[in-house]
């Protein structure tokens, strides 16, 4: 399988704090990939660097073979890296199907259109439904975002990245601060969505991890400590010690 | 400091949708048999004023300190081109909105850099220098400015010389202003910039490049602040350097305030308020300001979204309130 998204020796400092010190990364496409460690590790810095949301101290990203180091969050959206927020992150004062419309419209190019009146976003309502239909939100299309809970203000994100049609989603922890019964849903909507693109994750829970990923590579201050699959990983002595201690057995 | 407009979806919109148009056109058509032409004139010439600011503040998010520069510059170039060029009325508004338009581009294309408190001050600093670039230029006359400026007729025909006549030019004009900024609003443009407002790095993480949007709206919000500024020197036949004042900047942004920041029909109301308090308390023997600030201080302990906002929020609480118990659940 070829390398969809490339990381080489990336590095991001804040003053004189390394976030992220040489990472080399490398996601297979169609894989699953998460990206693991601590807190602090320097997971969701990569993340800003690979969606050039931080631009890199050093190093180099590609994306399908094209270098978009210098490129802006914004054109790497468009060029199909998309990516979710740590915290939810959605428009708070739109509806729900608005949400995703705002997405959709961006999509097919009609976002400048300040002469055409806003009717015409109509013809974007099919999409809208049958996305939120993917996340189970269709029965609150209509309500205001504020007005729902945070778990389905997630899978809203989820539905709206997924507007974009990304060829790579990241996912930056995307069960987190959800209720234990919404998490199998969101498991089985990243698994479907998986099917037909590649998908980067942060995640905390490792037995998500275990059931969705491919690959797992472990953060930790800023540099890759390990890589492999997730049996790998777990049976990993150092990656143990980073986690938990030393002296200690999981 | 950002200022949020109350967003309501386009469903929601059409909820509690008035015939906003017709009941404006006979309000506009009576009001002169029953107000002095010239005052509404005004007030309709800085209603579209505010009107214009609000794109920018209301629905853009951002604060402007410089739309003086857009409104008076207009003024003194329409001004000039009546008075020493001979053009007519339809041909000098447009020279101003155009002077507008123009600096309001390059002056978006040095502010949209900066964001909340930075993008104020550079807005103000940019008009500070515009403000004394026009007092040094000898066509504006300094303090004296320009006067005694003539009402050219539109189309070579149609004489505005009398004050009811180009009322009614002024009415026309000033309903074409709004219905752009309507149009602009209720756009696949407008809800961008609500989706901007709202939340701009999660816009930006969908492939909006943010600046380009944030600087057509200031473009957009520059031509019709010119174009109000144009309309007042049709009106009053005087350009002066408190149009270009950052009082005149500060003056607007209290009328949109007062009126309902990110509603349509807000700084019209905040506008009429300002200029009727300015009117009717200007003969008193206590200071104008002293009234305006009274207002306003009204307005920040009681009604924060303004008059029009409050009542904006009182309706949507109403609706609300109207949910049934299953639908509060399932919210959940």
């Amino acid at each position: 399988m070829s390398i969809v998204l490339e990381a080489r020796q990336v590095s991001k400092n804040f003053g004189g704090f390394h976030a992220v010190r040489n990472v080399n990364l490398r996601v297979q496409e169609g894989n699953i990939h998460a990206l693991i460690g601590p807190n602090g590790a320097g997971k969701t810095t990569l993340f800003g660097l690979l969606t050039r949301f931080h631009s890199a101290s050093s190093g180099s990203i590609f994306l399908k073979g094209e270098d978009i180091t210098a490129k802006g969050p914004a054109e790497v959206a468009l060029r199909g890296l998309c990516r979710s927020f740590q915290i939810s992150s959605i428009f708070p004062g739109l509806t729900l199907r608005d949400n995703v419309r705002v997405a959709l419209q961006r999509r097919y190019g009609s976002s400048h259109q300040f002469w055409l009146p806003s009717r015409v976003l109509s013809r974007f309502d099919d999409e809208a439904e049958q996305l939120l239909d993917l996340v189970g939100l269709t029965s609150l299309a209509q309500r205001l975002c504020s007005e729902v809970s945070y778990g389905r203000k997630r899978a809203l994100e989820i539905a709206t990245t997924l507007a974009m049609q990304p060829k790579v989603l990241l996912l930056d922890e995307p069960i987190a601060g959800m209720a234990a019964g919404d998490v199998p849903m969101i498991v089985e909507l990243i698994r479907s969505v998986a099917k037909d693109r590649t998908v980067v994750m942060v995640e905390h829970n490792l037995s998500v991890v275990e059931s969705l990923c491919d690959k797992v590579t472990v953060l930790v201050r800023g540099e890759v400590m390990a890589e492999g699959t997730y049996r790998e990983i777990r049976d990993n002595p150092a990656v143990r010690e980073a986690y938990i201690g030393a002296g200690y057995e999981v | 400091m950002v200022f949020k407009a109350r967003s309501l979806s386009l469903p929601e919109r059409s909820r509690f949708k008035v015939p906003l148009l017709p009941i404006g056109i006979a309000l506009l058509a009576v009001a002169p048999l029953l107000l002095y032409p010239v005052f509404l004139m005004k007030l309709l010439c800085f209603g579209l004023f505010a009107a214009a600011v609000n794109l920018v503040l209301g629905y853009g998010g951002m604060v402007a300190f410089g739309h003086a520069t857009f409104f008076g510059g207009a003024a003194y170039v329409t001004a000039h081109a009546f008075k020493e060029w001979g053009f007519g009325a339809g041909s000098g508004l447009m020279i101003g909105v155009a002077f507008a338009l123009v600096t309001g581009f390059l002056m978006g294309l040095i502010a949209i850099r900066r964001q909340g408190f930075y993008f104020a001050m550079t807005t103000l600093a940019l008009s500070q220098m515009a403000y004394f670039a026009f007092f040094q230029a000898p066509f504006t006359h300094a303090e004296d400015g320009i006067q005694r400026v003539p009402r050219p007729n539109f189309l070579g025909v149609i004489s505005l010389s009398d004050n009811m006549s180009l009322y009614y030019f002024v009415v026309i004009v000033f309903l074409l202003g709004m219905l752009a900024i309507w149009r602009v609003i209720h756009s696949p443009f407008g809800a961008s910039l609500t989706a901007i407002r709202e939340n701009e790095t999660r816009a930006l993480s969908l492939g909006y490049q943010v600046n380009r949007y944030k600087l057509t709206v200031f473009v957009i919000s520059a031509a019709l602040s010119g174009l109000a500024g144009s309309l007042k020197v049709l009106v009053f036949q005087i350009a002066t350097l408190t149009d270009v004042s950052w009082q005149m900047s500060g003056e607007v942004i209290l009328m949109t305030l007062l009126g309902g920041v990110g509603t349509f029909l807000g700084p019209i109301i905040g506008a009429a308020l300002v200029l009727t308090i300015q009117n009717y308390m200007a003969s008193t023997a206590v200071p104008v300001t002293i009234f305006i600030g009274a207002a306003f201080i009204i307005c920040v302990m009681l009604f924060r979204k303004g008059i029009v906002g409050e009542i904006d929020s009182f309706m949507r609480r109403e609706r609300v309130s109207g949910w049934s118990g299953e639908e509060k659940v399932e919210l959940q």
